[in-house]
């Protein structure tokens, strides 16, 4: 009997439920849109962080409007009786506010929202071209700090308006964000776009020696996303962008599988065109020094398959040869343009820096050391990529 | 006092050092080795489980030589009663202190990353309650919550820190010894690893109460090894992963790792609690063998026999400890300086006593 007491306290202490919100008291965040606000929009501004007029600013225009895609489990019926055509749109609350940083506009948004915001199940965060240009370094602070945002999310950039990314309801997923976000997961999967979420994205942008990039999207008839490229930085800035057909490349250079991406090859003397499809990427990139200039060479092995022929029917061994060597040249001509794109824009996401840093200590200690030196050293470097592309197999089809 | 069942097998000697070496530190230990030692912080790991590695045969020497006492024995009939019980007095100030503060820490990663809302003194007390509990217990219970646990905070770790494979980049560990090295930078660094596993001076209090003292160095050496593995392994996978520039940013380098893993196939997708949960283990165990010599010390300087009462004064005292620090930033600067200047010494601790003990013709069992 004398232990009643003592079990009684063990009991309300051990319980653990201090920070207890069901989930019905969760306003889950699903989709954020960063856009930069307009002096109209910042009319709206309340007073939450801070006196109207009085944030203890820097520029004028810093504003930022951000959209938040809210999903209330139980208030809003999710479920499969969505169909008929009437798409996702209303399973999910897509909502907009301004502020001067991330934080002071998340501020805003709980000021009129009866449950308490929550992070850990954003899927995707949209962020415009123009905050991009501006440096992202500032709005991933909040990220990064809150220990609710998975690391495992997707941060892309729409070309115009990204809170119209959040407004896309396809129809046939319940929550809009998770159809966008699992289109980018599964063209990881489909070898179509390299691993470079949230997470990666950050090392990216701490390490020196390498830019970071992310996947950059494009609404379609404002119910789907389409991956049309990725976009690259320079620093924390984004500088330029490149076409899906350039991921392929990129992954090929990387060596990064599965391969995903089919290419268009025609023989010079024939009216044939052939498409094929790489199945395995491999690499090797070699950092040497010559005459104390660094020198990059990337070997490339592609292992693909032939998908379609058409216009013609004369698959042979003979011509397979010839494919490849044609397709060889086609590779490298795309490939030489891409990477001198990139270094004329002083953009390292190949991470040649920090390769160069790690197997040429010396020189790095005594010649680059900062990131500003090395993309000067990057953009007169000499990158040689060789192809190698193997045609292993033709479908069902014999000829 | 030495009941015939009080007998800790070599097995059991091996696990208690293992879950004493994982424990509150696991998380945030990469940020300051890899703070030290930049991209060889492996290495600089590796340097470090060896400096450590000295002390622990140190304790495993002295324990050969004297079979029948405690750290606190020894120390009484090697440096004479004054004296050893000053050392004694001061080792168990040293535990004192570091157990409040990792109990400080253990809440402050709580509360910064699972349960924010949730006072910190709630998380601080329960802790306090689950280790001054236990710690009274006999020795060979002590063994057998540590042999209970181990598995428990291995396996998760290996599991959920193993995927993590396919995100490492080559060029985030090479050069292997950095790439600016300092003689200074890469021994702090060394250092923070050897403070935070030289915690298993606690072996000394449980060596006497094993079936052969004689033989304690199997258990203990095996121990040791098993996790220096893992501190190797887990910092190497972060520093792989994550790269210096990004560990430097943040507090609990490990968390975020197991933040970042998804398991193929999608199966769970915050894996991260499953870390938490082993972390949770590790650090109830560590806090255990720190508060258990801190009780058994009191106890054998001014020779006391009542555990329990020991405990429960002590606890309140702890709490105080735990909530001294102001913020996040002093309670690492106190973490370090009774580290540095505490534990580290403790290492070395063990070779004077022996040398002490041999101009002075002292042995075992001569109390």
């Amino acid at each position: 009997m004398k232990r009643i007491p003592l079990l009684f306290g063990i009991l309300l202490v051990l319980s653990g439920c201090w920070d207890r919100y069901e989930l019905e008291e969760r306003a889950n965040l699903l989709g954020l849109a960063i856009d930069v606000a307009t002096e109209e929009d910042m009319e709206k501004e309340p007073s939450v962080t801070h006196k109207n007029g009085e944030f203890p600013d820097r520029e004028e225009d810093d504003y930022i409007k951000l959209t938040a895609q809210i999903s209330l489990p139980g208030k809003i019926k999710l479920g499969p009786e969505g169909g008929g055509g009437e798409g996702s749109k209303k399973n999910a609350w897509v909502l907009e506010t301004v502020g001067h940083t991330i934080k002071d506009a998340m501020a805003n948004l709980q000021q009129q929202l009866a449950e308490k915001l929550y992070l850990g199940h954003v899927q995707i965060i949209v962020i415009s071209e123009e905050i991009a240009e501006k440096g992202v370094t500032e709005i991933n602070d909040f990220l990064r700090r809150n220990p609710e945002v998975r690391r495992t999310s997707w941060m892309v950039i729409n070309g115009g308006d990204a809170k119209e990314v959040l407004e896309a309801a396809p129809p046939v997923e319940s929550v809009p964000s998770l159809y966008l976000s699992n289109t980018l997961d599964n063209a990881v999967r489909q070898g179509k776009l390299p691993r470079e979420y949230l997470g990666k994205f950050w090392i990216d942008l701490a390490d020196i020696g390498i830019d970071p990039m992310i996947p950059s999207i494009k609404v379609e008839d404002k119910d789907r996303i389409l991956v049309d490229g990725m976009n690259y930085f320079k620093g924390d800035r984004m500088v330029g962008k490149f076409s899906p057909i350039e991921i392929g490349v990129y992954m090929s250079v990387m060596g990064e599988n599965q391969g995903g991406y089919s290419y268009a090859v025609k023989l010079p003397e024939e009216e044939g065109i052939y498409m094929i499809k790489a199945t395995e990427r491999d690499s090797k990139i070699m950092t040497e020094l010559k005459n104390g200039e660094p020198r990059a060479s990337i070997d490339i092995t592609i292992d693909s398959i032939i998908e379609e022929e058409t216009k013609t029917e004369n698959l042979n061994q003979n011509t397979v040869r010839k494919i490849e060597q044609e397709a060889e040249e086609k590779a490298k001509k795309l490939g030489d343009e891409f990477v001198k794109n990139l270094q004329e824009d002083g953009s390292d996401v190949f991470g040649l820096g920090a390769r160069i840093r790690a197997k040429h200590k010396n020189y790095w200690n005594e010649e680059i050391k900062t990131n500003d030196k090395w993309t000067e050293t990057y953009k007169e470097m000499d990158i040689k990529v060789t192809y190698n592309i193997n045609i292993k197999r033709t479908g069902m089809e014999w000829k | 006092m030495n009941k015939p069942s009080d007998k800790v097998t070599n097995l059991q000697l091996a696990f208690i050092i293992i879950s004493t070496m994982l424990g509150v530190s696991m998380l945030g230990l990469t940020h300051f080795t890899v703070r030290g030692a930049g991209n060889a912080a492996p290495f600089a790991s590796l340097v470090g489980i060896f400096i450590a590695f000295i002390g622990l045969m140190g304790y495993v020497l002295i324990g050969r030589r004297f079979t029948k006492d405690t750290l606190v024995g020894y120390n009484e009939s090697i440096l004479g009663k004054p004296i050893g019980r000053l050392c004694s007095f001061l080792i168990v100030i040293v535990f004192l202190a570091l157990t409040g503060l990792e109990t400080r820490q253990f809440a402050e990663a709580v509360q910064g990353s699972i349960l924010p809302n949730t006072p910190m003194h709630i998380s601080i007390i329960a802790m306090i309650l689950l280790f001054a509990t236990t710690s009274f217990q006999r020795v060979d219970t002590f063994a057998s919550i540590h042999f209970f646990y181990v598995p428990l905070i291995l396996i998760p770790i290996i599991i959920v820190v193993a995927p993590a494979f396919r995100d490492i980049e080559i060029y985030h560990m090479t050069p292997i010894l950095g790439n600016d090295p300092t003689w200074g930078g890469f021994m702090n660094g060394a250092l923070a690893v050897t403070q935070a596993i030289g915690n298993f001076v606690v072996i000394a209090m449980v060596i006497p109460f094993m079936k052969y003292p004689k033989k304690s160095w199997k258990g203990a050496v095996g121990g040791f090894w098993i996790a220096g593995f893992i501190v190797i392994f887990m910092t190497t996978m972060t520093v792989a992963v994550f790269g210096e520039n990004e560990i430097k940013k943040m507090y609990w380098p490990l968390l975020n790792l197991g933040r970042m893993i998804t398991i193929p196939g999608e199966v769970l997708s915050r894996i991260d609690a499953v870390l938490l949960v082993s972390w949770v283990y590790g650090v109830f165990t560590t806090l255990l063998s720190y508060y258990f010599l801190v009780v058994r010390g009191v106890c054998g300087i001014f020779r006391f026999h009542h555990y329990r009462v020991v405990s429960l004064i002590t606890a309140p005292i702890i709490y105080g400890i735990a909530i001294f620090p102001r913020d996040i930033y002093t309670l690492y600067d106190y973490i370090r300086m009774f580290s540095s200047y505490g534990v580290v010494p403790l290492l070395v601790y063990p070779f004077f006593l022996l040398c002490i003990s041999i101009i002075r013709k002292k042995k075992g069992g001569s109390v």
